[in-house]
């Protein structure tokens, strides 16, 4: 094998802090080769990201670093931040997780990508720059480069967004390419867009590429070498086949076996371990589902023709309508007793206006909203109120769900008191509660602060569930969590599902998730439901163009499937343009 | 590094297993698998993170971190020095602070006259503890309102807000009423007020000072709630039915609480010297009580010793409540400072 | 972008004339300059006749209703009539030309004092972020923590009792009172030099005040910035440090600063207050203490207008300066 671009070996980094030292990275040794793209995977906190800032020589001034890091054979710890200023950029690259926040908000896109032509190419003109900047937008696929160029950040996409960030990182045709995250802040189908342009890119430089991620699926149609992190230290390393059929250390196997897959039928036929952990939450919710069929159920929720529209004004004193949003546009569906219904869209799709607009149980604007049979807008607001016990939610954000300043005992009380529970009754409930959600009774007297997320969200289920509910809505409960800790909280829910026989809406934007949880699936897309079915048949069939775009986008756990779905999509002749000519004697490479 | 909100934990895992009933949750073992046992401590990737997951009372956390700053200890020595000083002074020192010795008027410091005597013949080290007294009740009492004025204005304008049409109009006119009072000239407004007001008494004083200093801390409560309000714990409160009054007392004011000890602590400081600032332009505490201001309005420039006490206990007293005041932020925000360079 | 500063300076507008109006109303209704003018204990009487007529021409009747005192004095405003100042001075000097007299003195020592100390309060901020924990951090810090601990009048004093000591010790010092030397010829090259000098101190005094409160706010708004993603990223395409800081980091710190320094002006109208008291300047400040004393309602009306308009104009300025550096407010 040739040199490698960049070794690390015997990496350490550490931070000071309140309570000690934290040792963030530990003994971190990897090469990467041209051409080779490493994936270094890991969960929360296992020190991925601050490994690469490390390469960068970017990690804030009160770390304190340790080993050796070369790249093309230069020792970069012996180097000052002018020396390093002079690879960053030009032999050395970085893609960051947000975009948004990445890219500086007061400077035209354009300008910004320019600005690293300019800088290790100053002969470069500032016309020749420009030009060069609109190429590459258009390498990478934006539409109508001339224009976005002059725009500014917050006036792109998510996508777009990382779009002119890659642009950036190509620029000056590096040998190495650190991607950190960069698909996480982004929906699933543009998920896909930038992974399939990130390899592209990566394929046409023949550069050494890092890939930072937590995502599984995402590594599989992407790495040819895979690292394992756990809590700083290297768990396993091997190639990106060896660690999906062959792993050898448990750690790797649960990460794997945690991870949802979207082809659950085919993955029984897979070679990969991937997903083999949740293929037993489904088990006991499909046994329950065949006592009764679903006809004869009753109805908790019925939605129909339920409509939001928020008017788009304009004019600071006096306002005049000047257009309106359809948030949610005349969408139908109902739930019953003991089912899981999905509902499943990407970002701006309608579907947390749905939720609000059940949740706050008061009349639609227009449609009609049921609540075991009887319309909301009719409730007295004594009803009302007694209605909110039998309908309840649990958050998405597990930190931001539980009142810092609360005992979790507290916290549970909350909804019993406002329904007029006894104490009695309600230090009875608590302890219930805890244990059915699989925490202990002593926890009631502890602050959410001192659990981990996992936990917490555990409490938020058991919040949702101290009134008896009927239904419980389910608002993304598990995008906050690490994949390990998602199949842990998902078989809870599919437990709770059977045992008592509650109803759940869940609210998502991955169709990996909720195929193990869910009786039936409604697609969701610009206010309206495109696909409503059995998950099973949207699943094997899927009706609308939409749902299947939804379905191929999911990344597969499986290298070898996932290699067949890659595609190419840079424009080579775009990046090849007058400039790239000029910025690629520039380099001498 | 990458995402400040993410405080996730590795140790999650473990965790979990150890505090779960495995008997209650028999999936849960197939789907964690055997991890190894994580190390203690957490999240490497997030400092920040770190303070959530020791097991501390944020309150026991806060107060640890106050006393381990020197500034603080010495605010507060300073402080009670004066205080100490302000009560009992008067009461063993001979003269008063309207005393005349016009003999000795224009005099410097001596084994009677302490501080020395000024050109009206009245004693400066009298006038000074009198001054201090009415000073620390001027600034505590009007630090104590501005609060109330502010948490009361904040937390409302910040909580309708987002409550419909009506909210919405209510709370714009709660912003312009901030505007309008941050437009008018508060100077002239209380040299206007002052004068007529303290015909009755001095305490008038309090809030007076109060109405003119509300504003900018109502704005930032006013941000704050409006943060809260929009967190999903406020947002259950609301669908579980609960009382808007309980949700403000319940779970706004106890999670802008230390913001507020904050800005009353540095609110004391501010009040001393707006009503100095009055008094010593003649439009604050008028006869027959004293202020440090007015004290400090009978300086010669060709005598430091009749402005140097005054100007040197008025200085004390603001900079130890303000060192009291930056060490208790500093207990509340560790990491505001934290770099990437 | 015109779009947005012109509702803004609308908005301005509408709370400077609230403002005003709020002052005047409040003025009208809490001073008696009748008191002033014919106090109680007078030795002989005035004739009723004359001392009505007197009120009435001044717009000072508290037999008058007030707001048809107040819709008297708005009409003059909008004639550009201020009225005339009342007082124990029974000459009726009009207030505006009165106000055009102390404008020029009270404006030169606020634009100043603003601006050198904005200047001095940006750098010093920016620099004592940026190398943290350095000596100058530390010592720009703790000077900013005892300037903004001490009142205006004490900084006054200590400005001055320094000079008085260097003029003691060497016989040089700057003048420590009047802006003017009436000794001198006017427009002389002795005189110039006079004034240059006599506003030194008034200078050191305000922009001091204002490099405090600055440099905190600055050294806040640029930690937040060296922490962002935005300055790694510059710091990633190959900028060093101080480039990326300069490049990327300086105009975003800047923008929160806009807002502060709308209020600032008012910061320095009371400051200038307290200089033209103690230093002897017969500007604005000085005119408005001795008309609030003599309880000369258009007077003090008139200070209140002209207050409100520069909160208004620096406002605006803030907003345009805002709208400049951040293309997502346009």
């Amino acid at each position: 094998m040739s040199e490698p671009i960049l070794s690390v070996r015997d990496l350490s980094v550490s931070f000071p802090s309140e309570y000690g030292t934290v040792h963030a990275v530990s003994n971190l040794s990897y090469e990467v080769h041209k051409g080779e793209a490493l994936a270094i995977v890991g969960e929360s906190g296992s020190g991925k990201s601050v490994s690469s800032l490390a390469v960068m020589g970017l990690l804030p001034r009160n770390a304190t670093v340790s080993g050796e890091i070369e790249l093309l054979g230069r020792k970069l710890f012996t180097m000052d931040d002018g020396q390093l200023s002079t690879l960053r950029g030009n032999t050395i690259s970085m893609v960051f997780q947000d975009p948004l926040s990445a890219l500086t908000p007061v400077f035209q896109v354009g300008k910004q990508i320019a600005e690293v032509v300019r800088i290790h190419h100053p002969e470069v003109s500032v016309s020749r720059a420009d030009r060069r900047a609109i190429e590459l937008l258009e390498a990478v696929g934006i539409p109508e480069p001339a224009r976005r160029a002059t725009q500014y950040p917050h006036e792109y996409s998510g996508g777009m967004r990382q779009r002119a960030m890659i642009a950036m990182a190509i620029a000056n045709e590096p040998e190495m390419i650190i991607a950190d995250e960069p698909t996480t802040a982004l929906d699933v189908t543009i998920q896909a867009q930038v992974m399939d342009l990130l390899k592209s890119a990566q394929e046409m430089l023949g550069a050494a590429t890092v890939l930072i991620t937590h995502d599984m699926g995402v590594v599989a149609g992407f790495a040819d070498r895979v690292l394992v992190m756990k809590d700083s230290q290297m768990v396993e390393t091997g190639g990106v086949d060896e660690i999906f059929y062959r792993p050898r250390e448990e750690y790797t196997r649960s990460l794997l076996a945690a991870v949802p897959r979207v082809d659950l039928a085919e993955s029984e036929g897979s070679k990969s371990i991937a997903g083999s952990a949740l293929r037993h939450v489904a088990d006991p919710a499909a046994g329950s589902t065949v006592s009764t069929p679903r006809e004869q159920r009753p109805t908790v929720l019925e939605v129909e023709d339920l409509h939001r529209i928020y008017p788009i004004t304009k004019g600071a004193l006096v306002r005049r309508k000047i257009g309106e949003q359809r948030a949610v546009d005349g969408i139908s569906f109902d739930i019953r007793e003991g089912e899981c219904l999905a509902l499943v869209g990407e970002s701006g799709c309608g579907k947390t206006t749905t939720l609000m607009e059940i949740m706050q149980l008061r009349a639609p604007q227009q449609g009609a909203i049921r609540v075991n049979g009887t319309e909301v807008q009719d409730l007295t607001r004594k009803e009302r109120a007694a209605l909110r016990s039998d309908v309840t939610i649990v958050f998405q954000d597990p930190m931001a769900a539980l009142d810092p300043r609360m005992p979790i005992a507290d916290i549970l009380k909350e909804p019993m008191r406002v329904q007029g529970y006894t104490k009695e009754r309600m230090d009875e409930r608590v302890e219930w509660l805890l244990k059915t959600v699989g925490l202990l009774p002593e926890h009631a007297a502890r602050f959410p602060t001192e659990f981990s997320g996992g936990q917490r969200q555990r409490v938020g289920v058991a919040r949702a569930l101290a009134c008896d509910p009927k239904l419980i809505v389910l608002d993304e409960p598990t995008s906050a969590l690490d994949v390990t800790v998602q199949a842990g909280v998902l078989a809870m829910l599919a437990d709770l599902k059977v045992r008592l026989g509650v109803s759940f809406l869940f609210v998502s934007h991955d169709l990996s998730v909720v195929r193990h949880i869910s009786d039936r699936i409604a697609v969701m897309r610009k206010g309206k439901i495109v696909e409503l079915g059995d998950t099973e048949d949207v699943f094997s069939d899927p009706q609308h163009e939409y749902s299947r775009e939804l379905l191929s986008a999911v990344p597969i756990p499986d290298p070898e499937i996932a290699r067949q779905r890659r595609r190419d999509v840079i424009d080579r002749s775009a990046f090849k343009g007058v400039g790239g000519a000029a910025a690629g004697a520039g380099t001498a490479s | 590094m990458t995402n400040p909100q993410d405080i996730r934990s590795t140790g999650d895992a473990a965790q979990l297993r150890a505090s779960t009933d495995p008997e209650a949750n028999p999936v849960l073992g197939a789907a964690v698998g055997d991890t190894n046992t994580s190390t203690p401590g957490g999240d490497p990737e997030n400092i920040s993170g770190l303070e959530l997951i020791e097991s501390l009372s944020r309150g026991e956390l806060l107060r640890r971190r106050f006393l381990r700053s020197t500034s603080a200890w010495f605010g507060m020595i300073i402080f009670a020095l004066l205080v100490l000083m302000a009560v009992f002074g008067p009461m063993i020192y001979q003269y008063g602070p309207f005393e005349r010795d016009l003999r000795n008027a224009l005099t410097g410091p001596s084994m009677y006259h302490w501080l020395g005597v000024n050109e009206n013949g009245l004693d400066i080290f009298a006038r000074t503890l009198q001054g201090l007294r009415i000073s620390l009740v001027i600034g505590i009492g009007t630090a104590f309102l501005t609060s109330f004025l502010a948490l009361a204005v904040g937390i409302v304008a910040g909580y309708v807000g987002n409550k419909g049409k009506w909210g919405a109009i209510a709370d714009g006119g709660l912003v312009n009423l901030i505007n309008l009072f941050l437009v008018i000239p508060s100077l002239l407004l209380l040299m206007l007020f002052s004068p007529v007001l303290q015909q009755a008494t001095w305490l008038w004083m309090i809030p007076l000072l109060a109405g003119f200093a509300w504003m900018l801390t109502a704005r930032v409560l006013r941000a704050m709630t409006q943060q809260l309000v929009r967190t999903e714990y406020v947002e259950a409160a609301r669908f579980m039915g609960v009382n808007p009054l309980i949700t403000m007392t319940r779970h706004i004011i106890p999670n802008i609480a230390s913001w507020i000890i904050i800005d009353t602590t540095l609110g004391v400081s501010a009040a001393i010297l707006g009503e100095t600032g009055l008094s010593f332009i003649g439009f604050g505490i008028q006869y027959p009580q004293v202020s440090l201001g007015t004290v400090l309005q009978d300086y010669n420039i060709s005598a430091p010793y009749t402005w140097i006490p005054p100007a040197a206990v008025l200085a004390a007293l603001v900079i130890s409540i303000n060192l009291m005041g930056e060490a208790l932020r500093d207990a509340l925000d560790p990491t505001s400072g934290s770099s990437r360079l | 972008m015109i779009r947005f500063i012109s509702i803004r300076l609308l908005t301005y507008v509408i709370l400077a004339f609230v403002a005003t109006s709020f002052a005047y109303l409040l003025a009208a209704s809490l001073m008696h300059p009748e008191e002033v003018l014919y106090p109680p204990a007078a030795t002989e009487p005035v004739p009723h006749q004359t001392a009505q007529l007197y009120l009435n021409t001044r717009n000072i009747n508290p037999d008058t209703p007030l707001f048809e005192r107040y819709a008297n004095w708005l009409g003059g405003l909008i004639r550009g009539d201020l009225g005339v100042t009342t007082g124990t001075n029974k000459s009726m000097v009009p207030v505006f030309d009165e106000l055009k007299t102390r404008i020029p003195i009270s404006l030169r020592l606020i634009v100043l004092g603003t601006v050198i100390g904005t200047a001095l309060g940006i750098i010093l901020g920016m620099v004592a972020a940026v190398r943290r924990d350095s000596l100058g951090d530390r010592a720009s810090t703790l000077l900013a923590f005892f300037l903004l601990s001490l009142p205006t009048p004490v900084i006054i004093l200590i400005v001055q009792q320094t000079n008085q000591l260097i003029m003691d010790g060497t016989g040089w010092g700057l003048p420590a009172i009047n802006p003017i030397n009436p000794l001198l010829e006017a427009g002389s090259w002795e005189s110039i030099r006079y004034q240059i000098k006599a506003l030194v101190m008034p200078t050191i005094v305000l922009a001091l005040a204002a490099a405090a409160s600055y440099s905190r706010y600055m050294k806040v708004t640029t930690l937040d910035v060296l922490g962002s993603d935005y300055l790694r990223t510059a710091r990633a395409k190959g900028l060093t440090r101080g480039r990326a800081m300069n490049r990327h980091g300086l105009r975003m710190a800047l923008i929160p600063m806009g807002q502060y320094f709308a209020f600032a002006v008012g910061g320095a109208f009371s400051g200038s207050l307290f200089v033209e008291l103690m230093f002897n300047w017969q500007g604005i400040g000085r005119f408005v203490i001795s008309a609030i004393a003599m309880a000369d309602v258009n007077g003090t009306a008139g200070v209140v207008l002209y207050t409100a308009i520069l909160t208004l104009i620096s406002a605006t300025f803030a907003d345009f300066l805002q709208g400049a550096l951040d293309p997502r407010i346009r």
